[in-house]
């Protein structure tokens, strides 16, 4: 385990803060046009980093939630951004920011449902758009869609599952579609779909836990499959899919943590996937999640099922 | 954005730099804006779809224009100008998705196009063999190379025999290539569960012993369970392998694999009569005691503890297995037996929390008897 500097100590919060809100700011970077694909998860990463480090105040809700609203198709799905087509990714991402807004009222529930059930097929699982791609993530997309509007019965939730369940591999791990390699994002979005189907007797627990604390290597950090570099955004979705196995202290919480706080640039802000590395706004969300669900620098706790605060998912589901 | 390495501080920028960056975003950001205006107009004109490549080629993950080729190429694809032009916009498909696949292999939405329009008919699937094999030459361990080998070789009917050799070719190149020996685990019972019933063993009239265990081989080969044989030769790899690197995760993860098809043809022999429970029990019993064997040599081979994780872990695990296996058979122990058992697994389980500290809640958890990754399956 390497020695973690003593500016990075602490998790640097008006940095990061600083970093996140001027990530939305800047427009006139080669990134931002890289990126306007997927601005729609970008804003939903930054905005629950800020509620998780205490800094929503910070951000304009208001044009937040018109900005969302725009990007939505008449089918009821959302693009990346305003110029790009509706996909399940987007609309997830759509759905989870316009919850931490408590704007889920300006949408139409059911016309986003019967989007998201348009794109479920005969065996459950679910295509990510029109064009019929299909992969785990899309299920887990679908079913935390659902159930954040209120809408679960409006999917095969028991097809879902088993679709989830029949990705499973013999490591314990899961692939994006049946006999595809484990893969710890993977995992994440089919333990968290089982969690949400209610159908975690589906998985082999142990199994499942054991292969995600290996991914842990002598830096601290987490890997996302076998003989693989470590990366703090691995840190959210094996810790995520431990937390809710409750096996979370089947890895080195403190050498994680040392981990993600060493990778804090502590001159721009923000925390890159490995020390020294340009930082992000993806792998800041992630390094600070992952931060949140151990319980450490003070941060507002974090759902490991729905990755959003837990204050917003109780008042939503009642948990 | 993963490995690129943070700028320093404080220096002054680059003019020339700045101008060179400057000049990069305002082209690449014309670009945008051109191509998505044309898409909003729903043009499809050869201009339009020339400045769509030119975006997907520097930037393969840009959904939407994917889906703006898809719409101005599907009519033409199914033949609707002639067999001509058809033919000619299949070709230049396949090159641009070949281009964007090499800039990103590990573009979601480049790989996707191309099973698209291979799913349309317009490429043989022995090219497309040829060309993912290639492709994961220069990377064997991309899923997305990997999900779309699957693909292919399940469209064009490849035998499962080939590719068991392609992956097995593979690991003897690099025992570590972990998505290979994955690939084992989905392959080993397919190949043994495609064989029709009607070129396996006859099912003999008469029960007697032998004959019994023939036909158990039979019906347990058709429920894809990998036979005894091939487990065998699986276990000789896994020895070579992890002799070679006893610290590289690989193997023994497969190796956990095979010690619990093992398991599983013994429990499946439990369904049948009572020869065919003995010889399934002795078989298990001689796979748990040669790999107990081997677990010893390398440890004995091996001074420094801390090298001896995986042997150590497997031990346990199979200590734990032999154990169950005799409570089960109500075999004829000594106490004795039991206790030495029980230390050794004391012993092991604490030295690994030691060798392997970030894991020692998994330790504690397993010597509690509260996590078992291979035992359960006896339930
Ligand atoms: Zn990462």
């Amino acid at each position: 385990m390497t020695r973690v500097p003593e500016s990075r100590r602490e998790l640097l919060i008006d940095k990061h803060a600083d970093y996140i809100y001027n990530y939305g700011q800047t427009k006139d970077s080669f990134e931002f046009y890289a990126t306007e694909h997927f601005r729609m998860s970008g804003v939903y990463w930054g905005l629950t980093a800020m509620h998780l480090l205490g800094k929503q105040h910070m951000m304009d809700t208001a044009a937040i939630t018109d900005w969302v609203l725009s990007c939505q198709h008449a089918n009821g799905g959302f693009g990346g951004s305003e110029r790009h087509d509706p996909h399940l990714l987007y609309t997830l991402s759509a759905v989870q920011i316009l919850a931490l807004c408590g704007a889920l009222n300006r949408i139409n529930k059911e016309q986003v449902t019967q989007y998201v059930r348009s794109l479920q097929q005969p065996d459950g699982s679910f295509a990510g758009d029109d064009w019929g791609e299909i992969d785990t993530r899309f299920s887990y997309c679908a079913l935390s869609c659902c159930k954040l509007l209120g809408q679960a019965q409006a999917i095969d939730v028991k097809a879902a599952a088993s679709y989830v369940a029949s990705c499973q591999n013999i490591d314990g791990g899961f692939g994006c579609t049946p006999g595809n390699e484990s893969h710890a994002g993977q995992v994440f979005t089919c333990v968290a779909a089982l969690a949400i189907a209610d159908s975690l007797h589906l998985l082999d627990k142990d199994l499942t836990s054991w292969w995600l604390c290996e991914r842990q290597t002598e830096s601290g950090g987490l890997n996302g499959r076998p003989e693989k570099l470590q990366d703090v955004c691995y840190s959210w979705w094996c810790l995520s899919a431990l937390s809710i196995l409750g096996r979370l202290s089947w890895i080195d919480q403190e050498a994680l943590a040392c981990f993600i706080l060493n990778c804090q640039d502590e001159n721009r802000g923000g925390i890159s996937d490995r020390p020294e590395d340009m930082v992000d706004v993806f792998h800041t969300f992630f390094g600070i999640a992952g931060l949140s669900l151990m319980g450490r620098c003070n941060l507002e706790a974090i759902d490991p099922v729905y990755a959003l605060p837990e204050t917003t998912t109780r008042q939503l589901l009642g948990k | 954005m993963h490995g690129r390495p943070r700028p320093p501080v404080g220096e002054p920028e680059d003019p020339e730099r700045r101008r060179a960056s400057e000049k990069r975003l305002s082209l690449f950001s014309r670009l945008c804006n051109e191509v998505l205006e044309r898409r909003a107009a729903k043009r499809y004109d050869a201009e339009s779809m020339m400045l769509a490549a030119k975006l997907l080629e520097q930037n393969p993950e840009v959904y939407t224009v994917w889906n703006y080729r898809r719409e101005a190429l599907m009519g033409i694809l199914k033949g609707e100008q002639g067999d001509e032009t058809a033919a000619h916009a299949a070709k230049s498909e396949l090159k641009l998705t070949e281009t964007a696949i090499r800039k990103n292999p590990k573009s979601y939405a480049a790989w996707h196009h191309r099973k698209w329009l291979v799913a349309l008919g317009v490429a043989p699937l022995k090219v497309e063999l040829q060309l993912v094999t290639k492709l994961q030459e220069m990377d064997s361990r991309n899923f997305h190379a990997w999900a779309y080998r699957r693909w292919i070789t399940a469209k064009a009917g490849t035998s499962p025999r080939r590719e068991a050799q392609y992956t097995m070719d593979l690991i003897n190149t690099n025992f570590s290539d972990y998505s290979a020996w994955h690939a084992r685990t989905v392959l080993l019972p397919q190949l043994h569960a495609v064989m029709p019933a009607t070129l396996q063993k006859p099912v003999p009239a008469e029960d007697s012993p032998s004959n019994a265990y023939l036909s158990q081989t039979a019906s347990v080969e058709a429920s894809g369970v990998v036979p005894s044989s091939a487990i065998e030769q699986e276990l000789d790899l896994v020895e070579q392998a992890t002799f070679t690197d006893p610290s590289d995760q690989s193997a023994w993860i497969y190796h956990r694999w095979l010690l619990s098809q093992s398991l599983e043809r013994y429990q499946d022999a439990q369904r049948c009569d009572a020869p065919q429970q003995d010889t399934a029990y002795h078989e298990l019993q001689a796979v748990l005691q040669r790999e107990i064997c081997r677990c010893e040599s390398l440890l004995d081979a091996e001074d420094d503890r801390s090298k001896c994780k995986w042997p150590m872990l497997t031990m346990a695990r199979l200590l734990e297995l032999r154990k169950s296996l005799h409570a089960r058979q109500g075999a004829e122990r000594q106490e004795s037996d039991d206790e030495g058992c029980k230390r050794r697994l004391e012993q092991l389980y604490t030295e690994l929390a030691e060798v392997d500290p970030k894991r020692k809640g998994y330790y504690d958890d397993a010597l509690a008897g509260k996590a078992s990754v291979l035992v359960r399956q006896w339930t």
